[in-house]
Formats: C-alpha cells, structure tokens, sequence
C-alpha cells in the first residue's frame, strides 16, 4: 500500500511539477514596486493571480506628489531592465487601491502597455482604511468570466455589497502580458508630469490567500514559492523605502510590507 | 562647463509672452491664457505674410545635430551592472533621425491624478546631441516602467516602440546589454560589504 502511494506521488510530481517545486527566493531592488513577482520570463507564464489584504492606514502627508497603491497583477515585470527580457515591458494588467489624499481609497484597475493606459478608478465608492479587500486578475477559464478566453481582473470589499470593481476583457492580441504574477506595494507616477511620487506611509501591508497560477493545463493556485520568485525591495536612490518583512512568502500564504521612508519626489 | 543653451528656440518677444502669467477672459466664463492667445495671433500673421515656409525652412535648417552621446545613468547605486562606457555616435543620419523622432514623440498625457506602472529598474540614459561642440539638447530616456522621455525639465514625451527599436539600432550594442539585468542587488536580506574607510 506504501508503495503504490509512493508510486502515485512520483507520478503527480512528473504531471504537475510546478505543485511541488520550492525555489529559493531572489532579493532584487527597483524603484516603484515592493513585494514579490513570481515567474521565470519564459514559457506559458501565469493564468490567474489573486490576494486578500486590508487597505493601511497611512500616516503623514499624501497629496499629487505622494501617493500610495497596493494591488495584484499579471504582466508588467520582465522588460525594461529588470529581469531578463530586452524585448521591452510586458503589458500589466492590476486591479486594487489607490490611496486618496483623506487617507481613502478608490478601487482602481488598469491596462498599461508601454505606448498606452486605460485606468479606471471607482469614484462612487469610498474604501476606508482597514477595510478587507480581495482582488484577482483571472484569464476567463478560471473564473467564468470572459467567456472568449479574455484576462479579467476583480477587486472588491469584503463584507460591503456593492463595494466592487470589474475590468473589460482583455485578451493576448491586446498585447495583455503574464510572464509573471505579483502583489505589490506601489509608489505610482503623477500622471500630470510623469513623475514618480514619494511613497505614502503606509506602515504596514499585510497580505493574505497570496497565490498564483501557472498557464499549464492541471495547475491550481498555489503558494509563490512554487514558482521562480523574487522579493523586491524599493528604493528612490540609495533610501529603501519599502520592502517585505522575513525572507519568503510564509507557507500559509502571508506576507507582510514594511514602509521605512518616503524617498524623494521624481527619482 | 556647461554648454548648453539657456534659452530656448524661441525669440526674446516669445519668450517674454510665455513667461506671462496674465489671463484674458472670454465672456465671462472662458479663460485663455494671454501666450496662448499672443502665440495664436503672431501664428496667424507670420502665416498670412507668406513668411511662415521661410521660417520653418531656416529653423529645421540650422537646427539638426550632428553627433550624439550616450550615458547610461543608474539611479539605484545599490544594483550593480556590468561596466557601460558612454557612447559616441556621429553617423549623422542616424543621429538626426534619432533627434527629429524626439520632437515628433507625443507629449505625456496631462491627465490629473496617479496611475501605476510596470516595474522600473531605476536605469535610464541620458542622450545629448551636439552640434559641431554646442550641445543642442539633453534628453533622459527611461523604458522601464511607464516609458517616458524627458526633454529638458519640464517637457515629458512617450516614447514609441519604434524610437526604442531606432535607440538599440543606433547604439549598435546587444539589447541584453542595454537593458540588463543587475548583477546583484544590495539590500537588508542580501547585503553587500561596505568599503573599508
């Protein structure tokens, strides 16, 4: 009976080796994001991402020059001189919250290519901090939506109807990337001079339910150390300004962002 | 030194009016700025006058680059990247289609605001183009995150796929090498010895 169970183990980790690998995280600083990226650059990338977190409580200033987002997405990593893909940056995809300058958030998703953005920000909702929020970025098999194979992404509030915000359909002849999957922390950009702005105090992020899927017939959800990974640290020249505590995304799925400063506007 | 020009292509006349911060009303509810409305005038009077061709002709004349230098600039000390000389191109052809695809990228979209972008390294380039020894112009170039090119301080383009395409012809250098990766990142899980004082 040993046997046989061993047997058919060996044999789930050849169909489905992405369920059981474990792969040592990489630690790389970049100037926007904090948090982690799963994915290699290669192959069939990632069909669905998705987390829950609560929106932070900030503290401080945050105006056109300060600001704060915290989302999942698909795409958007390899290119652009991070991680190893001259062949410009991938589409993102993401779906979260932005900070407002009352300490409020908006839900907000977003389609960026590098000649082109199409953001939507839910002005009827105001999400106060602390509040629960579950976001997803799914290719249309998985979740049903988008019935002609379309990317989706979803962001909502736990436990407030009506608190929610979904994207237009998507698919790869838009150019939609997702060459990786990622939760991030995010100093954006003022969309009025294409500065990025100083990073908000957020204190804390934590993250929960974080997982991914490989665009691999079989894959389910599973924890981001099954996949290539890596741990980003922002920095706005040599001040860290974020980054996630401990060395890994924890087994049960969690993770937690730390702000340290603010860094300097445009840089 | 800095050989730069101080002021722009404009004339002294020009550069007076944009300096103004006075507003005309427009029945009542529409404002226009008094440049604008200046600059839309002397348009229309250079182009009545038959002077307007005469014009375009002498300035796209005396105004091409003739050589360019490349820098690569990183903004995160703590990533370390192989070594990257600047770069010197003086194929002229080159160098002005590179310049003239520039000033034709369109201006960054003056929406209100945040958005988020790609990730961005940190790496940029800074691009002067000279002519004869003069420079003409310096312009920042960042393709990661949301792409962007900087012209002087205030002037902030997006760049198209074929400037970058142009970009990595023109430098002539492996793409792996334009947009690399980092050797190794400093940081507090991966830290990097300091120097010895």
């Amino acid at each position: 009976m040993a046997l046989k169970k061993t047997v058919q183990l060996q044999q789930l980790k050849r169909t489905y080796p992405a369920l059981f690998a474990s792969y040592s995280t990489l630690y790389v600083d970049v100037a926007n994001w904090a948090g982690y990226v799963v994915g290699d650059g290669t192959g069939n990338g990632f069909e669905a991402v998705e987390a829950t977190w609560n929106a932070p409580c900030k503290s401080g200033t945050v105006n056109s020059q300060i600001g704060y987002s915290s989302w999942v997405g698909l795409g958007g990593a390899f290119g652009g001189g991070v991680f190893d893909n001259p062949d410009g940056v991938e589409p993102l995809e993401q779906t979260g919250i932005l900070l407002q300058s009352d300490g409020t958030y908006r839900l907000f998703w977003a389609y960026v290519s590098s000649d082109s953005v199409a953001q939507n920000i839910d002005q009827t909702d105001v999400i106060d901090c602390g509040w629960p929020i579950t976001a997803w970025v799914h290719y249309g098999t998985v979740s049903g939506y988008c019935s002609n194979g379309g990317f989706y992404a979803h962001v909502q509030v736990n436990g407030h109807t009506g608190a929610h915000l979904g994207s237009t359909c998507l698919t790869e002849s838009d150019g939609i990337g997702h060459q990786s999957a990622e939760w991030i922390d995010e100093r954006p950009i003022n969309a009025n001079d294409g500065c990025y702005t100083e990073l908000a105090d957020f204190n804390t992020a934590n993250w929960t339910s974080v997982l991914a899927q490989a665009n691999n017939s079989g894959a389910g959800l599973s924890n981001p150390n099954n996949h290539v990974n890596r741990q980003l640290f922002m920095y706005s020249g040599s001040t860290e300004l974020a980054d996630p505590d401990g060395n890994s995304v924890s087994s049960n799925n969690t993770f937690t962002d730390r702000w340290y400063a603010n860094g300097t506007y445009c840089v | 030194m800095d050989t730069r020009p101080t002021s722009s292509l404009s004339s002294p006349f020009e550069d007076w009016v944009l300096s103004q911060e006075v507003y005309l009303t427009l029945g009542g509810t529409m404002h226009i700025p008094l440049k604008q409305r200046v600059l839309l005038l002397c348009s229309l009077l250079v182009l009545l006058s038959g002077c307007g061709s005469a014009l375009v002709a002498a300035s796209s004349a005396g105004d091409e680059p003739t050589s360019l230098q490349v820098y690569r600039v990183n903004l995160i000390p703590e990533n370390a990247y192989p070594p990257f000389p600047p770069h010197t191109i003086t194929a002229q052809q080159t160098v002005q289609r590179l310049y003239n695809m520039v000033q034709a990228l369109p201006r960054w979209n003056s929406a209100s605001g945040q958005m988020s972008c790609p990730v961005w390294s940190g790496l940029e380039y800074q691009l002067d183009f000279f002519q004869g020894q003069t420079l003409m112009q310096k312009v920042i170039y960042r393709p990661g995150g949301c792409s962007s090119i900087l012209i002087g301080k205030n002037d902030v383009r997006v760049p198209s796929k074929l400037f970058a395409q142009s970009f990595v012809q023109a430098m002539g250098t492996p793409e792996k090498e334009l947009f690399p990766t980092p050797m190794f990142s400093c940081n507090p899980k991966s830290p990097c010895s300091s120097p010895t004082p």
